[in-house]
């Protein structure tokens, strides 16, 4: 960090302000001495870990409760004084491990709102760890992906959403339908690729950009539209999920079974044989993985 | 809306309360009878029994001994015990499961058994003196109470709390005294409590391992009601129980373990937020001395005992109730 190496550091020299998932406040301090404890350990006057502390509940809008124990606290209270109290050391690093998991919906989206505040206002470099894929669109300016103690892709959220860079990512925000696809035939801003079940499909390569070789298409249901016309793929049609905005049907192709989206105005029955279009805009271009 | 208590609750609750209190109350009232012999109900009221404790010079010196051994055991098994305790809740995961079970050991173990080995392995074997084969013996019997209960309280202690006190800057030993200890305190002193009782009750081990010159209350009173049917033994035993009463109060009040945390501090600040720095510092001083001298005066209790016991320098009276062997080496 900066131009320390922190690997060999002891832990309590490290400067690194840790908020916890289970808040992991010191139960037989008060609320106040708890935010002063970080300056007690590192030697400051009194008053002035005072004064800092009491700053400090201000800002998480606590000052009121600073004699209480954090027993006495409720949950979103707790996560504010251990905020408070990772914040008050001005750590030039900030690590949230899940916090808001166990918080109720309603607060842990306010708290999302808070954090974030906070954070821009301290201007402090901040690591969030969570399972939650909205928690982490929303509070973050960057988002790394990890599969297995492995990044996977790092960018900001807007690109992970719209340009995954692999079948995980892809995955994870929401593109569920992916097909493996080879280029046979070019023709100009036309490509024909085929999946496993030989049924050639005509792409345009304006929109999704030169074609490799061998190619994974990914879209969400959306991006897969359900046509009674015979253009795509064809499929047999599954279970239908009312979705409020569109219809999601479960559809048997012959690359396998891939969800897409109908209009409402026309709902298809169980059973029925229809094609799925690929929307060029809703898809994504991967590239081919081994396994 | 009325609950009614049914009669055979309330019989079987009085029950229980006679079943507890009872020997309290007939051990009391013996213990005030005014004849020579024991006996309940009391005839008779006088102190006269108590008075004769006193009198009695093996007595005096043996309510020392008990006191002191079982304060010195309690401490010795607490050095050992809170370590060991929190390495086995701190590591669980990586410790094999064994090991916890491995402190219980010596309660397993039928603690004349217990004494027998340790006479014949430390003071016959190794001719370790009386005093110290005791200071040796009584720990290991009353260490698998102090791991236990500190256990239990451990066990429900986030040691997450722990992390968070290191990345806050304070060093893991540190973060020992005044994080951890201080929310183990009432285990802590659950367990000190509890070993304390079982020192000062203990007849089994301390049979083996007293000798000439050196015995404990118990071991006192056993040879005394060999011989004679008076009610001392009685008011001895009112006497320990007000005196182990004495011990725990004391130790409540005044080894409540925050004084090795914090000194007046939250409360002192709250009361007084603009006091400048230097008065708070002078009180946390003050604090720090209270504790001082609230150890000083455990010390100089403990000390003034040992006079007392010193004092009276008649000879032992004591008769040798189990020791049907031949004395070991470094005694005279």
């Amino acid at each position: 960090m900066g131009d320390t190496d922190l690997t060999t550091l002891p832990a309590q020299k490290r400067n690194i302000g840790l908020v916890f998932q289970n808040y992991a406040l010191f139960p037989h301090l008060s609320v106040r001495d708890n935010v002063a404890f970080g300056l007690k350990q590192r030697g400051l006057p009194v008053q002035e870990r005072e004064t800092k502390a009491k700053a400090m509940l201000d800002r998480v809008g606590l000052s009121a409760l600073g004699d209480r124990l954090p027993g006495a606290l409720s949950g979103g209270q707790r996560q504010r004084v251990a905020l408070a109290r990772a914040l008050v050391i001005e750590p030039p690093l900030l690590m949230f491990d899940e916090p808001l998991s166990t918080l109720d919906a309603k607060l842990r989206i306010d708290m999302r709102v808070e954090i974030r505040q906070l954070q821009r206002a301290n201007g402090t470099t901040s690591v969030f760890v969570t399972h939650d894929q909205e928690e982490a669109f929303s509070i973050s300016d960057r988002v790394a992906i990890m599969e297995a103690g492995r990044i996977r892709q790092l960018d900001t959220p807007e690109v992970l959403y719209q340009r995954p860079a692999n079948a995980f990512v892809a995955r994870f925000v929401g593109l569920e339908n992916l097909i493996d696809l080879r280029v046979t035939a070019r023709d100009g801003a036309q490509a024909t690729a085929e999946g496993a079940g030989g049924i050639p499909l005509t792409l345009d390569q304006t929109e999704l950009g030169e074609l490799p070789d061998t190619f994974v298409l990914a879209t969400r249901p959306d991006g897969l539209r359900v046509v009674t016309t015979p253009t795509g793929l064809p499929c047999t049609l599954g279970l239908r999920t009312y979705l409020g905005r569109t219809y999601h049907y479960q559809a048997d192709t012959a690359v396998g079974p891939l969800t897409a989206g109908g209009p409402l105005s026309k709902p298809l029955d169980t059973g029925q044989t229809a094609w799925l279009a690929p929307e060029p805009e809703q898809c994504c271009i991967l590239p081919k993985e081994d396994g | 809306m009325t609950h009614r208590i049914s009669p055979a609750l309330i019989a079987f609750t009085v029950l229980v309360y006679l079943f507890l209190l009872g020997p309290l109350v007939i051990v009391i009232g013996a213990a005030l009878s005014d004849t020579t012999f024991l006996t309940f109900p009391p005839q008779g009221l006088s102190l006269r029994w108590f008075e004769k404790i006193f009198e009695m010079s093996a007595f005096r010196r043996t309510i020392v001994t008990s006191l002191q051994l079982a304060f010195a055991s309690t401490l010795l098994a607490l050095l050992v015990g809170i370590p060991a305790a929190y390495a086995l809740n701190r590591y669980r995961i990586a410790l094999p499961g064994w090991l916890s079970t491995l402190f219980v050991l010596p309660v397993l173990v039928p603690e004349i058994v217990l004494g027998f080995s340790l006479l014949r392995s430390i003071q016959v074997g190794a001719g370790v003196p009386v005093l110290w084969a005791l200071l040796l013996g009584h720990p290991l019997l009353v260490l698998p109470y102090c791991v236990r209960v500190i256990s239990a309280s451990l066990a429900s202690f986030d040691f997450s709390i722990e992390e968070a006190a290191i990345s806050l800057g304070c060093s893991p030993v540190k973060t020992f005294f005044t994080i951890v200890l201080p929310n183990v305190q009432s285990g802590v002193i659950a367990a000190f409590i509890l070993a304390f009782i079982t020192s000062i009750n203990d007849v089994s081990v301390s049979l083996f391992l007293t000798g000439p010159g050196i015995s404990t209350l118990p071991i006192q009173i056993l040879a005394h009601v060999e011989q004679f049917f008076d009610p001392v033994v009685a008011s001895v035993s009112v006497l320990l129980m007000f005196l182990t009463i004495a011990v725990m109060v004391v130790v409540e009040r005044n080894l409540g373990l925050t004084f090795l945390a914090k000194y007046p501090d939250a409360h002192d600040r709250t009361a007084h937020p603009d006091e400048p720095d230097r008065a708070l510092r002078r009180k946390q001083r003050a604090g720090r001395s209270v504790a001082r001298r609230r150890l000083g005066r455990i010390g100089v209790a403990l000390g003034c005992l040992g006079l007392w016991q010193d004092h009276d320098a008649a000879p032992d009276r004591r008769v040798s109730a189990a020791h049907h062997r031949n004395d070991p080496v470094g005694r005279h």
